[in-house]
C-alpha cells in the first residue's frame, strides 16, 4: 500500500464523463447514480458556488491544475460487490499489486474498497448489523437512509465553504457512510481504500459517520494510486459527527502518487464528552491541503492529533490542524511532526480558537520539523486566538537537523550513516508509527529505509 | 522549487488622503516620497480594526524633542543635505505597512538623523499633547566598533503618531535601545523600524508598550552579517479598548546569526492583543540560532489575545523555535500571595510587576523609570 512506486496497474473497462466541469456533466453523474431530484440540487448548487469561489489565497501553488481537463467521475465497469472473489479479477489485481493483503482485511470489522469513482467491493461482518451498525456505500445510503443522509451530509462542510468544498459537493461520488448507535462499541476497526487507476482523473469520495451516544468506533482509510504524467486530483470530504459520550478515531494514511493533487477537507463535531482522534500521515502526492478540523461544541469535549507529513523529492504538504473550542472544559492536544528531505517541502499551519464561552479550555500544541538535508525546508505558522481568561493555553514549536552527535554516536556502535538517519526519522516519528495497524507500520519502516539507503529495521 | 500562495493584503482608497498639497516644502526629495506614496492605498487591517484613515493636519513640531552626544545628531529636516542620511532617511521600508512607511518619508514634521562613532548617547522625547500628529522619519548609524544606547519615549494623547526609523549597525557595532510608548489615548499610533546588522553586530531592543487606541508596530531586523546578534524584550499592557497589533521579524541571512524574541503581554478590560514573532531562515545562515517567546496573561473575561509565531527555514543547520502561552494568573499563585496578607488587588499589581521589572531594570534613566512605574500602577 504504501511502497508502490513502481507499481504498474492494468487497463481496466472504465465508463468516464468528459473533462471539465458543467451542467451537462452533472447531470449525467446524477443520472447515471439515478439519484433523487435533492441531492441533483445540492450538485447544481454546489457548481454555481465552485465557480463563484476564488482559489485559496494560501497554501499550495495551484496554478498548473487544469480543472477543464479533468475527468471528474470514471466508472468501473463492476457492480458493487459483497464477495471479493466477485470483483473483477483485473480491478482486484490492482489492489492486490497495492499490497492490500487478505490478512489484514480478516482483521477488520468491515472493508469498503473504491477504484476511481465508485465503490467495487463492500463487506461487514454480520453481527455488525445485527447491532444495528450501519456500513454501506455512500451511493447506496443517499437511497437507503434519505432522512440521515439529508439531515448530515455536506452540514458540517457546507458547498460554499470553499472553492474544493463546492467542486466536491458538485462531483462526489463513492465514500463511505457510517452510522453506529448509541452505546455501540466496534470492536474492531471499519477500513475503506481508495484508489485512483486512471490518468487525469479526480477523485471525490464522501465519507460520512454519524456515532451515535456512548458508542465507540475505530474508522482507517487508506489512500493510493497509480503515479501517470498528467495531474490527478482528489478533493474528498470527511465529515464526522461525535454525540455526547461518544470516540471516534479516524485514521488515515494517505500515499498518493507523486502526480496528485490532494487538496481534502476533513472535520468533525463533537458533542458533550465526546472525543474525536485523529491519526494522520501524508506521504504521498505532489501538492497536498489538508487541515482536519474539530469543533468542540459540547462541555468536555476532547480532540487528540497525532499526525505527520513525510515530504520527499517534489513534494510541497502543506499540513496541518484547526481547532475550535466553543464549549467550556474542553480539550485540545496536537502532535505534529514533518520530515523533509531531498528538496520536499513542509509547511505546518495550525489554528487555534477559543471562544469567550469556552471557559476552563486547555490546549497544548507541540509542531516539530526535522530536516535533513540542505535543499529541504520547513515552515511552521500556527494561529492562536484566545477570548476569554480562564483557559491555560500552551504552543510550542521546533524546527532542527538531525544531530551530527547522534550521528557519529550510533556509527561509533556499528551503524552506517544511512542507517542512522533511517533510525533517527523512525524514531522521530514513533509516536506516529505506534498508532498505526500492525502492516502499515511495517510498511511505513521499509518506505524510511527505502528514502535513506538504509538495510537495517 | 515551490511557491507557497501568501494572501494579498487588501487595502482600501481613503477619501482623506495627503497629497503633494500638505507637503510642508518643495524639495525635491519629499516630492518624490509623496509621489511614491500617492501610490499605495491603505492596508485593511482586520485584527486591528482599521479600515478607515482621518486625516490629521501635520504642524510644524513644537518644541525640543532630542539631546544627548554623537558624533553627528540633528533634525532630520537639516539632514537631507547630507547624502548619507538622505539615502537612508528615502530608503524604501515595508514596515507595518508602506503607506505608512512613505508617509513618514514625504510628511515627516520630526525625527532625528545620528552617526555615533566610538560611543553615543541619544534621547528623544514627542510629546503629542503639544503635538497631536507626530510624524517621524528617523535614521542612526553606528559605525564599526561603536556603541549607542538610545532611549525614545512617545507620550501623551494625540491623534496620530506615525514613525518609521532605520537602523545601520556596522561591524561589531552595538546598539541598546528602549522604545517606551505611553499614549494610551492617542487614535492611531504607527511605529515601523528597521534594523541591518553587519558582522558581529549586537542589538538590543526594549519595547514598553502602555497602548494607544490603535497600535501597529513592526521591527524589522535584517542580520546581515556573520556572528550579528539581536535580542528583544517586549512588554505590554492593554486595557479599556486598546488594539494592538505587534510585529518581530527576524531574518536569519548570514552564518551563526543569533535571534532572541521574547514578548510578555498583560490584557485587561476588553483590550485586544496580536503578536506575530517571526523568524525566517535563509539558505545561507548556516548554523543560525533562533528563538521566539510570547506569554500573555489575560485578566478579563473580555479580552482577547492572538498569537501568530511563524518559522520559516531552509538550512537545515539551524536551530529554530517558537513558544506561546496564553492564561490567566495562576491561582496557587494569588493564593500564596493572599496567605501572606496581601489583599488580591496587590497581589495581582506584584503578579503584574514582576512581569514588567526585568525591562524597567535595564532602563538607565531614573525619571523614566519612575514614568513607567506609575503608567502600570494607573492600570492595575
Amino acid at each position: 500500500m504504501i511502497e508502490k512506486e513502481h507499481v504498474i496497474l492494468k487497463d481496466i473497462n472504465l465508463k468516464r464523463t468528459e473533462p471539465g466541469l458543467s451542467r451537462k456533466v452533472i447531470e449525467e453523474i446524477s443520472y447515471a447514480k439515478s439519484e433523487p431530484d435533492w441531492m441533483r440540487e445540492l450538485r447544481l448548487k454546489s457548481l454555481e458556488y465552485f465557480i463563484q469561489r476564488p482559489n485559496p489565497t494560501f497554501g499550495v501553488d495551484i496554478s498548473k491544475l487544469d480543472l477543464d481537463i479533468i475527468v471528474n467521475y470514471v466508472r468501473p465497469n463492476s457492480k458493487r460487490q459483497n464477495s471479493w472473489e466477485d470483483v473483477p479479477e483485473d480491478i482486484r489485481e490492482n489492489f492486490e499489486k497495492l499490497g492490500i493483503p487478505e490478512a489484514e482485511r480478516k482483521a477488520l470489522a468491515g472493508v469498503g474498497a473504491q477504484y476511481d469513482s465508485e465503490i467495487v467491493y463492500h463487506n461487514m461482518k454480520d453481527y455488525l448489523s445485527k447491532l444495528g451498525v450501519i456500513f454501506v456505500d455512500m451511493d447506496t445510503a443517499v437511497k437507503e437512509y434519505p432522512d440521515l443522509v439529508k439531515k448530515y451530509f455536506m452540514h458540517l462542510i457546507p458547498p460554499n465553504d470553499h472553492k474544493f468544498a463546492a467542486l466536491h459537493g458538485a462531483v462526489w461520488s463513492g465514500g463511505t457512510f457510517i452510522y453506529v448507535p448509541e452505546n455501540i462499541s466496534v470492536p474492531m476497526p471499519i477500513q475503506s481504500y481508495y484508489l485512483m487507476g486512471s490518468p487525469g482523473m479526480g477523485q471525490f469520495e464522501h465519507t460520512l459517520i454519524i456515532v451515535d451516544k456512548g458508542a465507540h468506533f475505530e474508522f482507517i482509510e487508506g489512500c493510493s494510486g497509480q503515479n501517470y504524467s498528467v495531474s490527478n486530483l482528489h478533493a474528498g470530504a470527511v465529515e464526522i459527527y461525535v454525540n455526547e459520550g461518544a470516540t471516534v478515531k479516524f485514521s488515515t494514511i494517505e500515499n498518493w502518487a507523486k502526480n496528485t493533487y490532494n487538496l481534502n477537507t476533513k472535520r468533525a463535531s463533537v458533542d458533550k464528552d465526546g472525543t474525536i482522534l485523529w491519526i494522520s500521515g501524508t506521504m504521498g502526492s505532489a501538492k497536498t491541503m489538508l487541515y482536519p478540523s474539530s469543533i468542540l461544541k459540547g462541555k468536555g469535549a476532547r480532540t487528540e492529533y497525532t499526525t505527520i507529513a513525510y515530504a520527499g523529492p517534489g513534494q510541497h504538504l502543506d499540513t496541518g490542524t484547526k481547532v475550535f473550542h466553543f464549549a467550556p472544559y474542553t480539550s485540545s492536544k496536537v502532535d505534529s511532526r514533518s520530515i523533509s528531505f531531498g528538496g520536499g517541502y513542509s509547511f505546518y499551519r495550525g489554528l487555534l480558537k477559543v471562544s469567550q464561552s469556552a471557559i476552563h479550555s486547555r490546549s497544548s500544541v507541540e509542531c516539530s520539523a526535522l530536516m535533513v538535508d540542505d535543499i529541504s525546508k520547513s515552515d511552521t505558522l500556527p494561529i492562536i486566538e484566545v477570548m476569554n481568561n480562564e483557559s491555560e493555553i500552551g504552543h510550542e514549536a521546533y524546527i532542527g537537523k538531525i544531530s551530527e552527535d547522534q550521528i557519529y554516536y550510533l556509527m561509533s556502535r556499528g551503524l552506517t550513516e544511512d542507517d542512522a538517519k533511517a533510525l533517527i526519522v523512525r524514531g522521530f516519528l514513533d509516536p506516529f508509527i505506534k498508532q498505526l495497524p500492525f502492516e502499515y507500520a511495517v510498511e511505513f519502516n521499509r518506505m524510511i529505509n527505502m528514502n535513506f539507503n538504509s538495510k537495517i529495521g | 522549487m515551490f511557491t507557497k500562495v501568501e494572501p494579498i493584503v487588501k487595502t482600501f482608497e481613503s477619501l482623506q488622503d495627503y497629497t503633494m498639497r500638505d507637503l510642508p516644502d518643495e524639495s525635491e526629495f519629499r516630492a518624490q516620497q509623496a509621489l511614491k506614496y500617492s501610490q499605495e492605498k491603505f492596508p485593511v487591517w482586520k485584527r486591528l480594526g482599521f479600515s478607515e484613515f482621518v486625516k490629521e493636519k501635520i504642524e510644524k513640531y513644537n518644541g525640543d524633542f532630542l539631546d544627548g552626544k554623537s558624533k553627528i545628531l540633528e533634525n532630520s529636516e537639516k539632514a537631507l543635505d547630507e547624502k548619507i542620511f538622505r539615502d537612508l532617511l528615502g530608503r524604501y521600508f515595508y514596515g507595518v505597512h508602506p503607506k505608512f512607511t512613505l508617509l513618514s518619508s514625504a510628511f515627516f514634521n520630526t525625527g532625528f538623523s545620528s552617526l555615533v562613532s566610538g560611543h553615543g548617547d541619544i534621547h528623544v522625547r514627542y510629546d503629542l499633547n503639544k503635538n497631536p500628529v507626530v510624524i517621524e522619519n528617523s535614521v542612526a548609524i553606528i559605525e564599526n566598533g561603536s556603541e549607542a544606547t538610545m532611549i525614545r519615549k512617545i507620550s501623551g494623547s494625540g491623534r496620530l503618531s506615525n514613525s518609521t526609523l532605520k537602523f545601520v549597525l556596522r561591524q561589531g557595532a552595538r546598539l541598546k535601545l528602549f522604545n517606551v510608548f505611553i499614549a494610551s489615548k492617542t487614535s492611531l499610533f504607527v511605529d515601523s523600524n528597521l534594523y541591518l546588522l553587519a558582522e558581529g553586530a549586537d542589538l538590543e531592543i526594549y519595547d514598553v508598550i502602555f497602548g494607544a487606541q490603535k497600535m501597529a508596530i513592526d521591527r524589522t531586523i535584517d542580520l546581515e552579517g556573520i556572528n550579528s546578534k539581536a535580542k528583544i524584550r517586549s512588554v505590554y499592557f492593554g486595557r479599556g479598548k486598546e488594539r494592538v497589533d505587534l510585529r518581530y521579524s527576524l531574518n536569519h541571512l548570514a552564518s551563526k546569526t543569533y535571534g532572541r524574541t521574547e514578548g510578555n503581554g498583560i490584557l485587561a478590560d476588553e483590550a485586544y492583543s496580536v503578536f506575530r514573532g517571526n523568524i525566517d531562515i535563509k539558505k545561507d545562515a548556516y548554523e543560525a540560532d533562533s528563538e521566539e517567546k510570547n506569554a500573555i496573561l489575560n485578566l478579563s473575561p473580555n479580552s482577547r489575545a492572538d498569537s501568530i509565531p511563524s518559522l520559516f527555514v531552509d538550512n537545515s543547520t539551524v536551530t529554530a523555535r517558537h513558544g506561546s502561552s496564553v492564561g490567566n494568573i495562576d491561582e496557587d499563585k494569588l493564593y500564596y500571595l493572599m496567605s501572606r496578607g496581601l489583599d488580591e488587588r496587590s497581589a495581582i499589581k506584584l503578579i503584574v510587576e514582576g512581569i514588567f521589572r526585568p525591562v524597567i531594570d535595564e532602563i538607565p534613566d531614573e525619571n523614566l523609570k519612575k514614568e513607567i512605574e506609575n503608567a502600570l500602577s494607573v492600570r492595575i
